[in-house]
This record gives structure tokens, C-alpha cells and sequence, in this order.
């Protein structure tokens, strides 16, 4: 028997597995059947309804739920405020090169041109394109030494202010974490109620046959510790300043 | 399990008793109640007891099921590209990330947090293999760096003073010394991220994994998990077997409850989901994912019907905040990686209670462990049901001595009637007397002074309350 047979015949043992073999009655709360995709998409469809119908509503309590998490919140009124946004906030900082992920969002919002303007260098977190690093060595050499992050987010959730970011290419696990400020791009589609909305969509998503791979992260603030006395100190190993720039 | 000091009990608590620096350290945990009761009473009590009574819910139907679960787990994590092994105890488990790290020619490891790593001394197994590990999460970072255990499941170093973290610093570090807490802090981040960046792997802890995505996800705020995950080539993820859950959605309720409890936060700084390996697109992450289920005694606890509740538990540290007994003795003295209420249920039912007879008596079962449990855990129970083998058990989990079993069994004679209960209280005073200082008895010869060495025994009254009260004029009602 494998280590791996041996350790689940424990399991049931020390259960008292009630097999039928075994002349036992049935578990007192069965198994729930497989989820259906159509349902879960429905579901799904109703959190977009919802959240669409309370937009306005929705942006007001994630601004100033924002605030409460110690986000740095800025309305930048429209794309070309969000880019702008973003690249004072590189210069106050005296960043000399800016990490930026590959989102759509980035299509909108020009943040690589009018970073250059600026005579500020910026790496796109991909390799083998022009522009980019030449391998993921260069490039993660390149966002361990960047003054900033940019990245997009896919979902932000209301609630507790939390920037959601799902794998894909172009969507650098570092350049939100190693960096010493993280700026998060928002447009108000991206935004969701409550985290169950999210795992919600996320549902969707998996029953629909997507790669099962990949890293997300939920960003709710910056790097914080209350390791030494209890007292909270930001920037413990992640970013010490998160900014949100909202597409609104 | 060389580190097991649970018989130490009594001596490891007299020493915290003893040592101001830590009463002083201890004392901080009231901000850990106090954030957890202002978050708290945000979400609202009504709704606080919904989320519980679902969480048990969830725990429950998992436990009922493990093998299940364990099951479809695996087989998702396969599918997401990962390899699972399943470690019956600690020695399989540390075999296996040895030979994960000699496969890939690994020579450092950074490590984020793990309650199960502590459990099995995986560092002391790399250590002996060659292998450097490098604690990551600054509690942690620091009592590596001293040598010692975890005082707290989420606050590691709470009995460290910032004197003597700069004092460590400076010894181990050789860094200009820094007493301000953000400047240790920065020494510790300064330090860490020429690890982050070389590390040939990532060792972590699992929150909670989810059966039917084979998604294991981590609750935590420094960053570090998230570096151990992201910058090197190889990650492990290591877990106890119960921290398994059914679906996805079945995520929202405890990470509602776990940051509330732990920290009083609304939600973590980071929560992170991992599906397996980097996937091809992806420009930086693991090429490999490993993750080790670990029984090493839970299936015991999960065979054991009156115990099986202690497998609910969260590892948030709420109940050892609340406990009047963790809160005087301190971590150390549990004498294993479980300290406070819950590790003086876990601890005896994971290392033998014959090796930890001290710790259900640890309690004085004052019901605060189980108000804050964010999934309700009877701890207080579970406790005297331990208290209760060990006194009537079988024979090698029985702690009571000849001696107090012939004196419960004359205290049963004297309770069942009253002309002895009068005579015994008599004799008491008439015994107690000639020691008694202003109604109190502050020191007795054995085997009483093992009562009067912490606590004054009052003279019984010779005049007892039930002979007052028939005096007593009484009122018509």
C-alpha cells in the first residue's frame, strides 16, 4: 500500500468510516453533488447586475474604506488624470525606473508614455518583447531595484478595500511586492461589493474549464508588522506606501 | 519530538511569574483583546454568531469526510501541475522536504510562517541536511535568531522587549544598534531581502486549502509569505491535515473570522491564493509546487469523539489573548508549540497525556478561550474531560496519586452526611487553628503546604453558615 492509501485508511479508520461494507449507516451530512457551471454563472451574473445597479454607492464606501486601510486615494477624474497621477507621484518619490505590469487597463491609462515624458524608466514586467528585459533574471533584477510599482487590478472589493489580481502574462507576482510603493490602477467595473462576490465570480470562472494554475493575491494595505512590542510598523517586507488611482 | 518540555509546566511557569521584563511583555497582549473587540463589535454580534455557527458547520462536514476531502484536494493540486505527499509523522514529513531540496541542489530556504514547521522541527531537519533556513516573518526571524520557540501563535517574539531585540540584533547580526521598533524593522528587512532574492526555495504554512481547486491560501501582512511564494524556484507548503476546506466559497467565512480573531483586522494585508506551479505565461514564480499533508497524531484526536472539536481550531491566537492563565505564565511554559488553552487540549492529545499532565489543569475554566473561538471550540470542556482521564482513566493516562484518591474518597464519605460534614468541619478549625494568622493559614505542613505555597487557605468557621442561617430571622412573604 502507498504512504499515501496507508494515510487515508487512518483517516477512515480513526472516522469509523461508515461503509456499507462495513455494515455501517451512511455519513450523518452527505457529500454535496458537484457544483453546476450554469448555476454558478448565474450567479455570477446577478453579483455584475448588482453591482452595476449601486455603482455610485459602491465607489463612495470603497473610498472611504480605503482611507480606513491606509490607502493613499486619488480620483483622478479620467484616464488621462490616472496617468498623470501616477507619474507625479513617480517623480515626488525621485523613482528613476518603474516597474508596470501588462493589464488592459494600461490600454486606457498611458502611464508608459507619460512616464518617459518624464525621463523615467519603465519595465514591463514581460520578457522578449521590445522595451522589455531580455530575460526574467533582467527583469527580476530590474523590479527588485524599481522606486515604484504599477500594476492593474481585476477586482477590487468594497468592503475592505482589497485590490485582487489574477494571474496571467504580464501580471508580475513581484512588481506589486518588491518595490518600496505600490500604485494600483481602479476603473469602477472593477469593483465589487463584498469578498464573497468575488469568490463568487472566481467560481464562475473555475467551472468553466480555465487553467486550474495560478497565483492571486488580495492586497488590502501596505506591508505591515506588530512583531517587535506590538507596535505596528508599515513596509515590513512588502511596500510601506500603497496608492489607490481611481479611474473616476 | 526532542523539544517537548510539557513536564516542565510548573517550573517554565514560575519562572515567567518571576521575570518582570516578561509580565511587562505580557501586559501587551491586551491590545491583541482590544482590536479584536472594536472588530468585533463592527461586524456586530447578531452577525459574529452567524459566521461561527457556519464556520462549524463547514469544520464539522470536513472532519466528517476527511478522507474525502484529502482526496479531491490531492487530486487537485495534480491537476494544477503541483505533487502532494502525505506525511504520517514528522520524520516522513522532514525526509521529504530533504529530498525535494537535494533533488533541486538547494542551499537556502526562506520560510514564512508555519505552525506545522515548528511542530515537526523542519529547521533542525535542513539544518542537519546542510541546508540554511531563514525564518522570514519578523517574530519568527527574531527568535531564530535567539535560538528559541515560538511565546505566541501569531506573535512569536511578544516577550521580547525592543532592548533586547537591539541587543540580538547587534550580537547576530553585527548591525549598528537600533532601539526605535521602525529601525529594527528596517535592520530585519535590510537583511531579509539579499535572502529573499538568492533563495533556491520557499518553505510556508497553509491558512486553509480547498478541496475541489487544490487552491492553498495564505493569510498574512508582512509580505514575507508572498516573497517565500514568488522570488524562488521551488515552493512548499506545508499542512495540517485539517485545514482542509470543501469549496471555494466556503472561503469567505473564515476569512472573515481568522484576521478578526488573530489581529482585529478587517482582512489581512494579504491573502494569497496558490493553484499549483507558475503557469507558462507568468514571468516569475515557482517552477514547482509541493504540498505535505501531515497527520503525526491528528488522526487520533479526529478518532477521538469528545476531542474531535480541537481539529476546528484556526491556529488566531484569540483564546491564549483572552486566557487569565496565558496571560501570568506565558508561552514557554506550555513546554511545546501549542501554548494556551488550545495547546492545553492539543498538546496532551498530540504528544501523549501522560507527558503533559500539567496542562489541562492550566484553565481555570473561566469560559473566556471558548466566548472568543471564532469557531465556538469547547475548550473549557475538552479540558475537564482531560482533567477527568487523567484522574479515572486508563491506567497510563491516570496522573492522580494513591494519596489524593484516599482523600477524595473521605471528602465523598463526609459530603454524603451531614453529621460527618459537621464533625470534619469541627476538627478542620480545631486542626487549622494554631496556624491561622488573622483568619488565614499562610503556611501548613505537608502535604497541605503544597496548597498554602500560592495560595492562603481561610480558617474554617466553628460556627458554620448552614448552623447561622437557622438562626436568621426570616421575613413572610
Amino acid at each position: 500500500m502507498s504512504s499515501r492509501e496507508e494515510f487515508l485508511q487512518r483517516v477512515r479508520q480513526s472516522l469509523r468510516y461508515p461503509t456499507r461494507e462495513h455494515g455501517g449507516d451512511l455519513p450523518a451530512t452527505p457529500i454535496p453533488p458537484p457544483p453546476a457551471l450554469k448555476d454558478w454563472q448565474r450567479e455570477a451574473e446577478l453579483v455584475r447586475q448588482r453591482c452595476a445597479a449601486n455603482r455610485e454607492a459602491l465607489l463612495l464606501k470603497l473610498e472611504e474604506m480605503a482611507a480606513k486601510m491606509s490607502w493613499h486615494v486619488v480620483r483622478a477624474g479620467n484616464p488621462d488624470g490616472a496617468a498623470r497621477a501616477v507619474a507625479d507621484l513617480a517623480a515626488k518619490l525621485g523613482a528613476t525606473s518603474v516597474v508596470v505590469t501588462q493589464h488592459p487597463v494600461f490600454g486606457r491609462v498611458a502611464v508608459d508614455s507619460t512616464l518617459r515624458q518624464r525621463g523615467i524608466r519603465v519595465v514591463p514586467t514581460v520578457t522578449g518583447i521590445e522595451g522589455a528585459p531580455s530575460s526574467r533574471e533582467e527583469l527580476r533584477q530590474a523590479t527588485w531595484q524599481a522606486g515604484l510599482g504599477v500594476t492593474g487590478v481585476d477586482y477590487m472589493i468594497a468592503e475592505t478595500a482589497t485590490a485582487v489580481m489574477l494571474p496571467r502574462r504580464g501580471v508580475s507576482r513581484l512588481a506589486s511586492l518588491a518595490p518600496p510603493v505600490h500604485v494600483a490602477v481602479v476603473e469602477p467595473e472593477q469593483v465589487v461589493e463584498t469578498l464573497d462576490d468575488f469568490l463568487a465570480l472566481r467560481k464562475a470562472e473555475s467551472l468553466s474549464g480555465a487553467d486550474p494554475r495560478g497565483y492571486l493575491n488580495l492586497i488590502s494595505g501596505p506591508s505591515r508588522t506588530g512583531d517587535i512590542e506590538q507596535t505596528i510598523v508599515v513596509g515590513a517586507h512588502g511596500p510601506r506606501e500603497v496608492h489607490l488611482i481611481a479611474v473616476w | 519530538m526532542s523539544g517537548v518540555k510539557t513536564h516542565l509546566f510548573k517550573q517554565g511557569a514560575g519562572q515567567a511569574l518571576a521575570d518582570p521584563s516578561i509580565q511587562t511583555s505580557l501586559r501587551r497582549l491586551a491590545h491583541f483583546r482590544e482590536n479584536r473587540a472594536a472588530a468585533i463589535e463592527e461586524v456586530g454580534h447578531e452577525r459574529r454568531e452567524e459566521l461561527r455557527e457556519q464556520a462549524r458547520q463547514i469544520k464539522r462536514h470536513t472532519l466528517e469526510h476527511l478522507d474525502h476531502y484529502l482526496e479531491t484536494l490531492a487530486a487537485s493540486v495534480e491537476r494544477a501541475g503541483g505533487v502532494v505527499f502525505f506525511a504520517k509523522d514528522a520524520q516522513e514529513a522532514n525526509d521529504y522536504v530533504l529530498s525535494v531540496a537535494r533533488r533541486r541542489g538547494v542551499r537556502t530556504v526562506i520560510k514564512g510562517k508555519s505552525m506545522v514547521g515548528e511542530e515537526i522541527e523542519v529547521n533542525h531537519a535542513l539544518e542537519a541536511g546542510g541546508v540554511e533556513p531563514v525564518e522570514t516573518d519578523l517574530g519568527e526571524y527574531i527568535i531564530q535568531l535567539a535560538g528559541e520557540t515560538p511565546y505566541h501563535i501569531i506573535a512569536p517574539a511578544i516577550h521580547k522587549s525592543k532592548e533586547q531585540v537591539a541587543d540580538l540584533f547587534v550580537e547576530k547580526l553585527h548591525t549598528p544598534r537600533q532601539t526605535e521598533i521602525p529601525a529594527l524593522a528596517g535592520v530585519a528587512r535590510q537583511t531579509l531581502r539579499e535572502k529573499f532574492y538568492r533563495a533556491d526555495m520557499g518553505i510556508t504554512g497553509v491558512n486553509l486549502a480547498v478541496a475541489e481547486t487544490g487552491t492553498v491560501v495564505l493569510v498574512t501582512n508582512e509580505g514575507n509569505g508572498r516573497m517565500c511564494t514568488s522570488a524562488p524556484r521551488v515552493h512548499l507548503a506545508l499542512m495540517g491535515m485539517e485545514k482542509v476546506v470543501p469549496r471555494l466559497e466556503d472561503l469567505g467565512v473564515f476569512l472573515r473570522l481568522l484576521p478578526k480573531s488573530a489581529t482585529g483586522q478587517r482582512i489581512s494585508s494579504y491573502v494569497t491564493f496558490i493553484t499549483g506551479p507558475r503557469r507558462d505565461d507568468e514571468e516569475d514564480g515557482p517552477e514547482e509546487f509541493h504540498l505535505v499533508v501531515l497527520d503525526n497524531g491528528r488522526s487520533r484526536i479526529l478518532a477521538d469523539p469528545a476531542m474531535r472539536e480541537a481539529l476546528y481550531c484556526l491556529r488566531c491566537g484569540a483564546c491564549l489573548n483572552a486566557c487569565p492563565v496565558y496571560q501570568k505564565v506565558g508561552g514557554h511554559a506550555y513546554g511545546w508549540v501549542y501554548p494556551g488553552p488550545i495547546g492545553a487540549v492539543v498538546t496532551p492529545l498530540l504528544v501523549g497525556l501522560p507527558r503533559a499532565k500539567d496542562l489541562p489543569y492550566a484553565s481555570s475554566l473561566c469560559g473566556a478561550c471558548r466566548e472568543v473561538c471564532p469557531v465556538g471550540i469547547n475548550i473549557p470542556h475538552m479540558l475537564l474531560t482531560l482533567r477527568h482521564r487523567l484522574a479515572e482513566g486508563q491506567p497510563e493516562e491516570r496522573k492522580a496519586d494513591r494519596r489524593e484518591r484516599w482523600l477524595m474518597r473521605a471528602w465523598s464519605l463526609a459530603v454524603g452526611r451531614p453529621w460527618a460534614f459537621s464533625l470534619a468541619g469541627k476538627l478542620g478549625w480545631v486542626l487549622l487553628r494554631p496556624l491561622a494568622r488573622r483568619g488565614k493559614v499562610r503556611s501548613a505542613p505537608p502535604p497541605l503546604n503544597a496548597w498554602t505555597r500560592s495560595r492562603d487557605f481561610p480558617l474554617l468557621a466553628w460556627r458554620p453558615f448552614r448552623a447561622r442561617w437557622r438562626g436568621l430571622p426570616r421575613k413572610s412573604s
